[in-house]
Formats: C-alpha cells, sequence, structure tokens
C-alpha cells in the first residue's frame, strides 16, 4: 500500500514540479531559520543553567536609586565579606571582578617575554567561587586561590602560553606590575556562561594591589564587572536575604554618602537575558521577537501548504472518490495524505538541516555567539524537530486528510466539494489573508528596527566624535611627557589625559553631597576624571562658568545641566562657585557644560561632574588637524612607544567606539530584519504559486470571457478584487497588532524615533507591491492572452 | 440481494428541492442481471451510487443482504462495499497518477490480497481485455474506450459478488461493448455474480432479465426481457 502512495505522491510532485520546488525549498527554508532561532534562544536560555547549585545562586547587584532608579550590575569590593559574616543561609559568598585588556606576559627561552593582550579572559576571584560555580579543575587546587600572588588558567590559554596543559607552577606577569604563579588549569569552560573568564587570579593579590588596595573596604562606589555570587544553603531562599538588605544597608554603608544603593539578589539564570544587569547584546524582548518570527515563519510555510493542498483539492477530491470506490476506507484516505505531506517535510527538515549547518558558523561570527548545531543539548533539538514535523504535517495534511477523506463519494466524483462556498470567508481567503497580516505585521516591525537604527545612529551624541582618538596610558609615571610629546607633533591639535572619553561603557557611579545640606543626594554621579584639555579636545560646550584650572588632584568640579537639575537649581549660573562633595573628594563647581549622551541611547543622561585626577587617568584623548592623518600617527605610535616599551600601542577613534556603541545592537536587529525578509519572502513564494495554480484554472474561463467580449482591465480587476479585499482586511488586523508590538518595543529606548502614520503606509504599499508582483503579473499575462489558446488549453 | 424501499435524494438550493429520485422501490435478487434505463437526467447514476454505497438517500431504506445499510456509519458500509461491490463509473474515473497496472492493483491493496495473487490476477484480466500492452501507460495515454475497459476491469478484479455498471460501454465500439456484455453475461450465469448495469442501448438491455425503466426519479414501468 505505501508503494502505491509513494508512487502518488511522487508523481503529483513531479507533475507540479515548480510550485512543489517552491514550497519544498520554502519550508526548507523557514525550517532552517527555525532551527536557527530554535538554538538561539536555547543557547541565550541555557546561560549558567548547568552549575549544580544554579537554582539556589544569586549575584547581588545594585540599583543606584535617584529620583529614579538605575539599575547597576556590580557590587562594591567588600559585599562578600560582609554577607558572608552576616548570614548563615549563605552556604558561599564570592567576588568575581573581571578586568578588560589586561596584558599578559609570559616568559620566554630568548628572554624577551611573550606578550598577549587578553581582550576580556581575565578575573579576580575569591577561592569559594569553586564552591558556587562548576568551575572543574583538570590540576592543581582551587584553595591555592587563598594566597596571594596565584591565579588558576584554562587549557586553552595553557597550551597558548606554554605550549602543555601540565603549566602548573608557571608563571605569568600581569600589566607588567604583578606576577602570578598558575596554581591549577581549569576545564576549558563552556560557551553558555557569562562568568568566563580564562584567568582567574586570587582576589588576595587585587588587594595588595596598590591600585585596588585603598578601595577594597569601600562601599560608597563600584566598578560594573566586579560581581557578587553567593549560594544559598539548601532549603533557604533570596526573599532572605531581600528581607534582610535594609538592615544590612544601614550597617554597611560609605561613611560621608546616604547614596542609595540598593542591594538585589538576582537568581544566576535569569541575569544573561536582563539587559538591566547583563552586558551581552541578547535581550528578553530580542528573543521574544525571534520566537514570535519563528512562528510567523512556521505559519507562513504551512499555509503556504494547506494552499497547495486546497489548490489541487478538486483533483485530490475525485481521487478520494474512486480511491473510496475502489474498498478504501476513510482511514486509508486519512494516511495517505499524511504520508504524502510527511514525506515533503521530511524533505524539507533535511533541507532545513542542512541549511541551517551552513549558515550557523556565519551566524556565530556575527554575533559572537558560539550556537552549534547541536545545540546546548542535542535531544532537545531532536524533540524540536520531531514536533516540528509532526505539527507541520498534520496542519498541513489536515485538510485533505480530514476534510476531503470524510466526503461522500458521489459528492467528491462530480467535483463539488471544491465549488461549495464553505462559508462567507473560504479557508483559502482566510489563510491567504493571514499571510499578508504576518506579511504586513514583519514589514511594519522591520521598518521600526531600522528607522530606529537610523535614529540612533544620526543622533546628536551633544560633542564631536569625528577626528578625536584615544591610545591607553598604561601607567601613569610617564603619561605627563607623553602629553607632551604628543602635543608637539604637528598635526595635533588637542591632547588629553583622561579615564574615559565622554561616552564609555566604563563608568564610575559614585554618591554626591551637595554644599552643606546633611545628606547626600539620592541619586549618583557619573564621575569622569579628566584634565583641562578634555573640554576642548572633545568639544564639550560650557554654557556656564569656565573650565577647570590644572592640576593632579581633585579640586574644582565641571558638572553637566542635567547635574543641575538633579539638584533643584533654578539655572546653570546658581550652581557656579558652589562645593560638592562626590565620593568623598571636596571641590568647588566652577563650569556648567550643555548636556550629551553618556550612555547608549537607550538610556537616560546621567547627573556627570568632571575633575583632574590624574592618579585615575587610563587613556590620552588626542584631536587632530584637518588633514592626512597618516603621517601624524605614525608619530604618535612612535612616540607612545617610546614611553611604553613593554605595552601594546592601540587607537580608538571616537567614532568607531560609538559605532561599537550600537554595534551589538544593530546585529540583533539586522538578525530581526533577516529573519522577518525571509519570512515575507516566503509568503511570496506561497502566493506566486497559488496565483500561478488559480490562473492556470482560469485560464478556460478567462478565454470564454474576451471571447464573449471582456476587455483586458476587466479581467484584472477580476482576479485584483478578491485580493484587494484580502489585504484590507489583512491591514485592519495588522495595523493594530504591529502598532501595539512595535510601540512597547520602542519604550526600551530613552531616546526614540515615533511611530507616525507613514510606516503603516508603507507596510501597506510594500503589501499591494508584494500582491502585485506575485499575482498580478501572472494575472496580466493571462489577461492577455490570446483566446483561442487559453481555451485549447484546456 | 438487495432492497430499496421508498428512496428518495433531493438537492437543497436555496430553499427549494430539487428532487432526483422519488419514491423508488426495488428488490434485486442474488444472481439476477438487472439493466436501469431513461433518459439523460432522469436519475439513472444517482441511483446506482446510492446502490454502491457512494452516495447516501435523503430519505428510505437500503437494506443489503438483510442489512439496513442507511443506519451503517461509514466504516461498516466501506467494509461491505470492499467485500462486494464492484462499480464501473460513467466517466471511467482512472487515477491519473497511477499506471493501468497500479490502477488495477489499488482495490486489490485495499482488501488486502497477498502480492503473488495480485500479479496473477491483474495478468490475468489485462490478458482477458487484450491490455497487456499497455499495462505500464497513464490514464492520459489511453483512448475513452481503452480507459473504459480499464475502469471495468478494475470493477472485476477483486471478484465482487455485486457489479454495479454506469454506461459500460458507452464508449466501446459495437464489437468490443458485445465482448464486455459477453463478459458480463458469463460472470452472470456461471459464477452467480449480481449484476446491475445503467445503458442506454435496447441491444445491452436484453443481456439482463429484468429492465427498471426511470422517469424524472421515478420507476416508471418494469420489464421482463423476454428470451
Ligand atoms: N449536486 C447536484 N445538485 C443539483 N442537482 C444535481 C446534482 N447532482 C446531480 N443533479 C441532478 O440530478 C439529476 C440526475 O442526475 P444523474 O447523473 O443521476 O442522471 P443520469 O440519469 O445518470 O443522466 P445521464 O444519462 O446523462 O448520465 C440531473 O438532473 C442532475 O442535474
Ligand atoms: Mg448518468
Amino acid at each position: 500500500m505505501f508503494n502505491n502512495y509513494l508512487l502518488i505522491a511522487f508523481r503529483n510532485l513531479r507533475k507540479n514540479s515548480t510550485y512543489s520546488l517552491l514550497n519544498i525549498l520554502g519550508l526548507g527554508l523557514s525550517i532552517a531559520c527555525c532551527i536557527i532561532i530554535f538554538l538561539m534562544l536555547q543557547y541565550h536560555l541555557s546561560f549558567d543553567a548547568y552549575h549544580k547549585r544554579a537554582d539556589r545562586t544569586v549575584r547581588v547587584v545594585t540599583d543606584v536609586h535617584m529620583e529614579s532608579i538605575t539599575p547597576f550590575r556590580g557590587a562594591p569590593n567588600p559585599m562578600s565579606k560582609a554577607l558572608r559574616t552576616e548570614f548563615s543561609f549563605l552556604e558561599n559568598v564570592a567576588m568575581y571582578a573581571t578586568r578588560a585588556e589586561a596584558l599578559i606576559s609570559v616568559p620566554s627561552a630568548s628572554g624577551i617575554p611573550d606578550k598577549y593582550k587578553e581582550e576580556d579572559k581575565f578575573a579576580f576571584a575569591e577561592p569559594e567561587l569553586f564552591d558556587i560555580l562548576d568551575l572543574p579543575l583538570l590540576q592543581g587546587d582551587a584553595k591555592a586561590l587563598r594566597e596571594p600572588n596565584t591565579a588558576l588558567i584554562t587549557e586553552n590559554l595553557a597550551r597558548k602560553y606554554y605550549g602543555t596543559i601540565d603549566a602548573v607552577g608557571k608563571t605569568f606577569r600581569y600589566d607588567n606590575k604583578v606576577d602570578f604563579r598558575v596554581a591549577g588549569i581549569l576545564r576549558n569552560l563552556p560557551a553558555n556562561t557569562d562568568y568566563n573568564s580564562e584567568i582567574l587570579a586570587s582576589w588576595a593579590s587585587r588587594a595588595s594591589m596598590s591600585e585596588y588596595s585603598p578601595f577594597m573596604d569601600n562601599w560608597g562606589g563600584m566598578n560594573g564587572g566586579t560581581y557578587c555570587l553567593a549560594a544559598f544553603r539548601e532549603g533557604h531562599h533570596p526573599s532572605e536575604l531581600e528581607a534582610a538588605i535594609p538592615e544590612f544597608r544601614k550597617k554597611y554603608r560609605h561613611p560621608e554618602s546616604e547614596m542609595l544603593f540598593l542591594y538585589k539578589p538576582l537568581p544566576l539564570t535569569s541575569i544573561h537575558l536582563n539587559s538591566d544587569y547583563n552586558t551581552g547584546m541578547m535581550k528578553k524582548s530580542y528573543l521574544w521577537a525571534l520566537a514570535l518570527i519563528g512562528v510567523f515563519l512556521l505559519i507562513t510555510a504551512c499555509v503556504n501548504f494547506i494552499n497547495m493542498a486546497t489548490a489541487q483539492a478538486l483533483k485530490r477530491a475525485r481521487e478520494v472518490g474512486v480511491r473510496k470506490s475502489l474498498g478504501s476506507t476513510q482511514g486509508q484516505l486519512f494516511w495517505q495524505f499524511i504520508f504524502e505531506t510527511a514525506l515533503i517535510v521530511v524533505a524539507a527538515v533535511v533541507i532545513g538541516m542542512v541549511m541551517a549547518r551552513i549558515f550557523l558558523p556565519y551566524l556565530n561570527t556575527w554575533t559572537k555567539d558560539q550556537v552549534e548545531l547541536t545545540g546546548t543539548d542535542g535531544k532537545m533539538l531532536a524533540v524540536f524537530l520531531l514536533a516540528l514535523s509532526v505539527v507541520i504535517i498534520f496542519l498541513a495534511g489536515a485538510y485533505p486528510g480530514l476534510v476531503q477523506a470524510r466526503f461522500r463519494p458521489a459528492v467528491s466524483l462530480r467535483g463539488l466539494a471544491e465549488t461549495k462556498p464553505a462559508g462567507g470567508f473560504s479557508l483559502r481567503r482566510m489563510l491567504v489573508t493571514t499571510q499578508f497580516a504576518i506579511s504586513q505585521i514583519l514589514i511594519i516591525g522591520a521598518a521600526v528596527v531600522t528607522a530606529q537604527i537610523e535614529f540612533a545612529r544620526n543622533a546628536d551624541w551633544g560633542f564631536r566624535p569625528g577626528a578625536v582618538f584615544t591610545v591607553p596610558v598604561p601607567n601613569t609615571d610617564h603619561m605627563k611627557s607623553l602629553k607632551q610629546q604628543i602635543a608637539s607633533i604637528a598635526g595635533v591639535k588637542n591632547v588629553s589625559l583622561c579615564y574615559q572619553p565622554p561616552a564609555s561603557s566604563s563608568n564610575n557611579q559614585n554618591g554626591v553631597q551637595f554644599e552643606n545640606r546633611s545628606q547626600g543626594e539620592p541619586w549618583a554621579v557619573n564621575f569622569k576624571p579628566a584634565d583641562a584639555d578634555y573640554l576642548e579636545t572633545f568639544g564639550l560646550q560650557l554654557v556656564a562658568g569656565r573650565n577647570v584650572m590644572p592640576s593632579d588632584t581633585v579640586r574644582e568640579y565641571v558638572v553637566n545641566e542635567t547635574f543641575v537639575k538633579k539638584l533643584n537649581l533654578a539655572g546653570p549660573q546658581e550652581i557656579l562657585n558652589r562645593s560638592v562633595n562626590v565620593d568623598g573628594t571636596k571641590g568647588t563647581i566652577v563650569g556648567v557644560v550643555r548636556d550629551y549622551h553618556n550612555w547608549e541611547l537607550s538610556q537616560d543622561i546621567s547627573a556627570i561632574a568632571f575633575s583632574t585626577n590624574s592618579f585615575a587617568y587610563s587613556n590620552c584623548a588626542i584631536e587632530l588637524m584637518p588633514g592626512n592623518p597618516a603621517p601624524v600617527m605614525a608619530q604618535i605610535k612612535q612616540v607612545w612607544e617610546r614611553n611604553y616599551p613593554d605595552y601594546y600601542y592601540e587607537h580608538t577613534f571616537m567614532d568607531e567606539r560609538m559605532a561599537q556603541f550600537l554595534e551589538s545592537e544593530s546585529i540583533i536587529m539586522n538578525l530581526i530584519r533577516i529573519f522577518a525578509g525571509i519570512a515575507i519572502f516566503i509568503g511570496c513564494l506561497g502566493l506566486y504559486g497559488l496565483a500561478s495554480f488559480m490562473i492556470l484554472r482560469k485560464t478556460k474561463e478567462i478565454g470564454i470571457r474576451k471571447t464573449l467580449g471582456a476587455s483586458v482591465p476587466g479581467i484584472l480587476w477580476l482576479f485584483g478584487r478578491e485580493y484587494v479585499r484580502l489585504i484590507i482586511v489583512a491591514a485592519v488586523i495588522a495595523t493594530p497588532a504591529a502598532w501595539w508590538a512595535m510601540n512597547a518595543w520602542l519604550q526600551e529606548y530613552a531616546y526614540r524615533t515615533t511611530l507616525g502614520p507613514g510606516i503603516f503606509v508603507f507596510a501597506l504599499a510594500m503589501t499591494f507591491v508584494v500582491a502585485l508582483l506575485t499575482v498580478g503579473i501572472q494575472s496580466a499575462q493571462a489577461a492577455l492572452a490570446n483566446p483561442v489558446k487559453s481555451l485549447n488549453r484546456e | 440481494m438487495l432492497e430499496l424501499k421508498n428512496i428518495e435524494r433531493y438537492y437543497q438550493n436555496g430553499a427549494t428541492k430539487t428532487y432526483v429520485l422519488r419514491y423508488v422501490n426495488a428488490h434485486i435478487a442474488e444472481g439476477e442481471f438487472v439493466s436501469i434505463m431513461g433518459p439523460s437526467g432522469s436519475g439513472k447514476s444517482t441511483l446506482l451510487h446510492i446502490l454502491g454505497m457512494l452516495d447516501e438517500p435523503t430519505e428510505g431504506e437500503y437494506w443489503f443482504l438483510g442489512e439496513a445499510v442507511h443506519k451503517f456509519n461509514e466504516r461498516r458500509r466501506t467494509e461491505l462495499y470492499q467485500q462486494y461491490i464492484g462499480f464501473v463509473f460513467q466517466a471511467y474515473h482512472l487515477i491519473d497518477d497511477l499506471t493501468v497496472y497500479e490502477n488495477l492493483e489499488t482495490p486489490l491493496l485495499y482488501k488486502k490480497v497477498p502480492s503473488g495473487e495480485r500479479k496473477s490476477r491483474i495478468a490475468d484480466l489485462l490478458d482477458r481485455f487484450n491490455m497487456v500492452a499497455k499495462k505500464d501507460l497513464f490514464p492520459a495515454q489511453l483512448s475513452g474506450g481503452q480507459q473504459q475497459l480499464v475502469g471495468i476491469a478494475r470493477a472485476l478484479i477483486g471478484n465482487p459478488k455485486l457489479i454495479l455498471a454506469d454506461e459500460p460501454t458507452g464508449n466501446l465500439q459495437s464489437q468490443q461493448a458485445k465482448e464486455i456484455m459477453d463478459v458480463f453475461k458469463k460472470l452472470n450465469e456461471e459464477d452467480g455474480v449480481t449484476i446491475v448495469q445503467v445503458t442506454h442501448s435496447d441491444a445491452n438491455a436484453q443481456y439482463g432479465k429484468r429492465i427498471l425503466h426511470l422517469m424524472d426519479g421515478r420507476v416508471e414501468s418494469e420489464e421482463i426481457v423476454k428470451k
């Protein structure tokens, strides 16, 4: 029997080969996208879920309380010690502080050490971390991290640095300052963890380093990359910690300021997708968008399938009738149709797997993820694919299998099953409307996303990002001479030593106390140490007062307009010559700069204070004169390398930095746009095929109508009328849905494009274009054809 | 063998009912050879479809071997159908995507006949209908008459006890038609197969023992064929 079905299925496919191929490829493509989306979802949802104690581990994050609350992903340095002594329901607490751009020097046989710049592989960690996260060791002992100047490194790095994994006892130097002894080798880390530093240096060494030691017990400020992880004892719950935190805060705080730091335990597994507390680019809203597009892709592909089935219904109805008259049961017919669909779906799944395999590596390099075809758990993909196939098979096979198989043979033999109108709105109309509605939603979505990307790209950051670039200042010893030497190069306009450029992802949040107010302000200030040339170099405009006087320590402050507003002062003049205490350091406010964007555009502008503080400088910003930059930059490099022979030279243009700021977002948004485009494309394929089928069937009617004197426009309208109606019904459904969804999405952005009617009109117009391309051209061909020819074709 | 009591079949068209069959009563005994005649549109095919359980009467009772077909569900009907009936369509109704051989094989597959027996039965029939050379062709590659022959062969292949044939020789040339009628006659006389045929030809009707004359959906008269 199956042979018989198989034959029918194959011959059917062959007969409608173009249409079948379009359908199978379309389905394959959408399955490929679904596989990729599924794997991405699985990957991002699995972050840090593999740790044994994941379900009772939290990260303590900090909400910095201002008029509004600013979430901050880190915690102050002394947090773990305090939690450990206070709360017995905590099994283990550990600090984990990442350091970006670590310079690792490994002694070599030649005497000149090998140097490696590790972008984001270095962290200081307390030994308790090993009793919280699953970090298996291949060699050595995690307890060694109790000692200063010890570190654990992964197999990968051991191979890279020492050419062997037997590296226990070997040494390296960090940032040309501190020597570490390798005390153990970590098994390579999985891709789905946010705690992915491959060098774990002992916390004790951090405490002994001069730039950190003063802050190890400081409750008044924190660094974004410094995390506090805590595992609860079995049977205890984060709510216990939450309840205890108000008391805890009273006891542990910065003596001079009542800066409101609200500590909050967040479940370890929830952090990856929490864009407030995670630096990764994946947000929950994006995952939702991807999942939704995946569902849309599936619906579209299924609709194509059902349409193919209904388009063939007349012919299939006859077959159903005949087969029943040959003794087939309803059940056998059902399974025949299911089998036939299954064949196509299995072919499409195979094609989809192959496509997914081909696309994934590109996707990974692009998103910098490590999504693998096997998934984080290979079984899940298999289950997903099986479920997916079954759903598609039954959705697509159900119409002929259930509806047609039920008709009485005498009815189906007369072909009445097809011509009978099934209510006012037939199944096919409903499906085509669904498809149009999905297309419109996706077009609107993609258009809004594009508008927002463009909006962000062209946004006024409030300062000049162009011809300014930064070079690192590895240590403060030579920085003054470096600045002087660079400034004396012809072609250099301005040079400034600073902690970070005006807009940066590295930020300090500090407490602030104004004048003699007894209490600190309930908001934090973004403190930017920089020398007196900073404003000039970055083109920040003073709206009141003057710039700071050159100095090596904090004496005078320049603040931004937001700072003034937050103090509720009448205007920038009001604040001049008044004193302020930022993170325990007093100074006089001498100037106010115009507001500019100091974070990503998705966030509000913070209160900012600039002040001289040469101890904190880590960058040298250089503005070039107009002209050819290459020779000037070559000289700057020479000068820099003369001053810092042990370090890596690197320069970053401000507009690159801006671009990086936007990059991660735009990657995901582009991904969403691509998937949406594919979904629209697959919808087009289906409409095209359906239209060609319908027109073929109507060829005779067209021929007869023409011989009866119908005009070409009249005939076109015959087809067009139907589609215009469906598109309008679809627009009525799609427009409010899309408006609601995209409006909700835009709310995440403090600075966002507006949703004008233009986008919706555009989407509607695009849908008409789609219909015109898929249906119109074919109808026109049919309408223009010689009537005798079309009659003969029957 | 089968009995129709007050069979009615109408089509609802808006508020109006169009009757195709009205008060049809008939009794056909096992081993009979009955012809149904009547003008075009008088309801012959409809009646045959009802006899073949391919259509349901809107009113009335249909008894088959003492069982109430009108009360059966789809499944029971299929069982009964598979066991007893072979149907020849006026419009042939071959499966376009299957070859002659495969078309003949399909009913045997539904009856779960083992493959060896299938082969021999098909070979036998192809031989009998002179179609051996055509066995791998598709219906579209056959003439109308050839298609009709395949349709007849397909109805006979399951060795049915009851053959329902809707103008089986409509498209055949008279010599071929005669051969087919001889086959029917032989089946009827030697194997005791009950045959009900719809025909426009008096000559064909003479092969049967009884003729039902249909007119506007009613059995107008019954005629016994005199030999
Ligand atoms: N779906 C339907 N709706 C309305 N009327 C129908 C339908 N199907 C058949 N009829 C009508 O039923 C009547 C009988 O049809 P049937 O096919 O039984 O005629 P027939 O006697 O076999 O004619 P012919 O000799 O031309 O084959 C016809 O008048 C036809 O128009
Ligand atoms: Mg008829």
